[in-house]
């Protein structure tokens, strides 16, 4: 399989501190992809450069060939990459359909006047919008403002809204952060589907999930990667687990 | 809540009867007012970009038209000449404003609205400099008040419907993924401060419309058209009519003008009950009169003991 995404020597220093150091990453295309390490590792910093909200200090990033280091956010949901947000970040006061709807024009728009003539409530987006939201499961909620779902619904829609752009990529920043049990294995379920039809980088810290889902799982610890392997290989390393999965069993698990 | 065509009817009746109910000066005074704060609305209301320099774009839109029919030329020509002059300078405006959020967003709109005060104000062989800019005629088909105000009442119709069908279109929603979430709605796909332009120009060169109408209705443009005090008065309108509906800024620009028509002639200090309204519309009644009147209805409603909690709209 070929890759779609590649890291070389990220990095992001705020004044003394060195939070990434160095990062270089390889994502295949059609694998689920996660990275791990404790808190405070620069797992969302890492995202963060890669997706452009935090300018970079050092390093470079290609997306299926082409250089992307100094695309703006806004221009990568354009070429196939998307994202999601580790704190639930949606439109509260638009519903759900206009969430989805809203998200997905903006890289279906066509021609300079389009975002005057289309119609919101009708054709070839409204049924993607739809499907979209149904694929998340919140069919009954399509038209309630994004402020009346719970929690779990609202990752649920954070998901959506990202997926909304039809990408290639997907960022997924921990999905399941703060939900239930049941909410948990729904989310757990749904990357599952979704990885048949995208490419998945996801942070995650629910270690039974990364060791279920993964492909290929990347350790950060203090802004560096110090392993990658397929998820049984990560299991066994020991430096790994000295940082990482020892501490979290106790705590977590 | 009411649909926007219900809505739209209202309007119509209502601007069929202001001539009945108030002097039909006063009346044509709302409708260009009322076009002020609707299109003002779509950036502070709908985009959530705060702006106190609108009164920029009315007033450079008032002198160009101004200039035009003073020259004898065609009103026809005066208002593209003032809506293009008031676009020019608001997409100037917006280039630089846009780069900011916030409180420095509000303090370059002021800014500019201060510079295009003083240039007015010191240019006085164009625009009459504190004299204002005197003896703009009106059309000839339009002499006499009743006649002018349907001439206005029906550019008034245009501009509210091509600005509903505005913030209905896919921009519309654009724009208020922007006010609720511009990380987000940058993340999607959307060049943010692209879109908070394209608001910034829309909602100015209605204002500017609305400005190239002034002149025509008291034969003047003074020097305070322009002045910032106007661009407060405009969000005046807006708030206390209610910002999170289309038509609730209406209801602001009627009760502005209203009042300042009343208690400006027996009291000269009128202005600190204004300041009192504007307080307390602040303080209790954020969503304006809009809010207001939705809140009685449904408690209305509950009392009679038949309703599931009503939707707000947007």
């Amino acid at each position: 399989m070929s890759i779609i995404l590649t890291c070389m020597g990220l990095a992001k220093t705020y004044g003394e501190e060195q939070v990434v150091r160095g990062v270089d990453l390889d994502v295949r295309a059609g694998h689920i992809h996660s990275v791990i390490g404790p808190n405070g590792a620069g797992k969302s910093t890492f995202f963060n450069l890669i997706s452009g909200q935090v300018t970079k200090t050092a390093g470079t990033v290609f997306f299926k060939g082409e250089e992307i280091t100094d695309y703006t956010p806004h221009m990568l949901p354009h070429i196939g990459m998307s994202r999601c947000f580790q704190r639930t970040n949606v439109f509260p006061e638009l519903t759900i359909y206009e969430n989805v709807w809203g998200a997905m024009f903006a890289c279906a728009n066509d021609g300079p006047m389009d975002f005057l003539r289309r119609p919101i409530f009708s054709g070839e987006l409204k049924d993607k919008a739809e499907e979209v939201v149904e694929s998340v499961g919140l069919s009954h909620k399509l038209h309630d403002k994004g402020k009346t779902l719970s929690h779990g619904q609202s990752r649920m829609l954070e998901v959506a809204v990202t997926l909304a752009a039809q990408p290639e990529l997907v960022l997924l920043d921990e999905p399941t952060q703060g939900l239930a049990p049941e909410a948990t294995h729904e989310m757990t379920e749904l990357i599952k589907r979704l990885a048949g039809q995208y490419t998945i980088l996801l942070i995650e810290h629910k270690m039974h999930i990364v060791m279920e889902i993964s492909d290929v799982i990347s350790v950060l610890n203090l802004g560096q990667k110090i392993a990658e392997g397929k998820p049984a290989d990560i299991q066994n390393n020991q430096m790994v687990q000295d940082a990482y999965l020892g501490r979290l069993r106790d705590d977590n698990d | 809540m009411m649909q926007n065509k219900t809505l739209f009817l209202i309007t119509l009746a209502g601007v069929v009867i202001a001539p009945m109910v108030f002097p039909t000066v006063t009346a044509t005074d709302m409708l260009i007012f009322g076009l002020v704060a609707v299109s003002t609305n779509i950036m502070v209301g709908y985009t959530g970009m705060l702006s106190f320099g609108q009164a920029s774009f009315f007033g450079i839109a008032a002198y160009a038209s101004g200039l035009v029919l003073k020259a004898d030329i065609s009103v026809f020509l005066a208002i593209p000449a003032g809506v293009i002059m008031g676009s020019l300078a608001a997409a100037m405006v917006g280039y630089f404003c846009v780069k900011r959020t916030g409180l420095y967003f509000i303090c370059l709109t002021f800014a500019f609205n201060q510079a295009f005060f003083f240039l007015v104000y010191v240019w006085t062989d164009v625009t009459g400099g504190d004299d204002g800019l005197p003896g703009i005629p009106r059309p000839d088909f339009a002499t006499d008040t009743l006649s002018f105000y349907i001439f206005i009442a029906v550019l008034f119709f245009i501009c509210m419907a091509a600005m509903l069908a505005i913030v209905k279109s896919p921009l519309g929603l654009i724009f208020r993924m922007i006010r609720e979430n511009p990380e987000r709605a940058e993340a999607v796909g959307y060049n943010v401060r692209f879109y908070k332009w394209v608001s910034f120009m829309i909602a100015s060169a209605f204002t500017s419309f609305a400005g190239t109408l002034f002149p025509m209705l008291y034969g003047i443009v003074p020097v305070d058209q322009i002045h910032w005090l106007k661009s407060g008065d405009f969000i005046f309108m807006l708030l206390f009519g209610g910002s999170g509906n289309f038509f609730g800024p209406l209801i602001g620009a009627v009760a502005y003008i209203w009042m300042s028509d009343t208690f400006s002639v027996f009291w000269p200090r009128w202005p600190i009950l204004m300041g009192a309204i504007f307080m307390f519309v602040v303080l209790f009644m954020r969503g304006g009169v809009v809010e207001m009147i939705e809140r009685t209805y449904r408690y209305f409603r509950q009392k009679r003991g038949d309703a599931k909690p009503a939707e707000t709209t947007t």
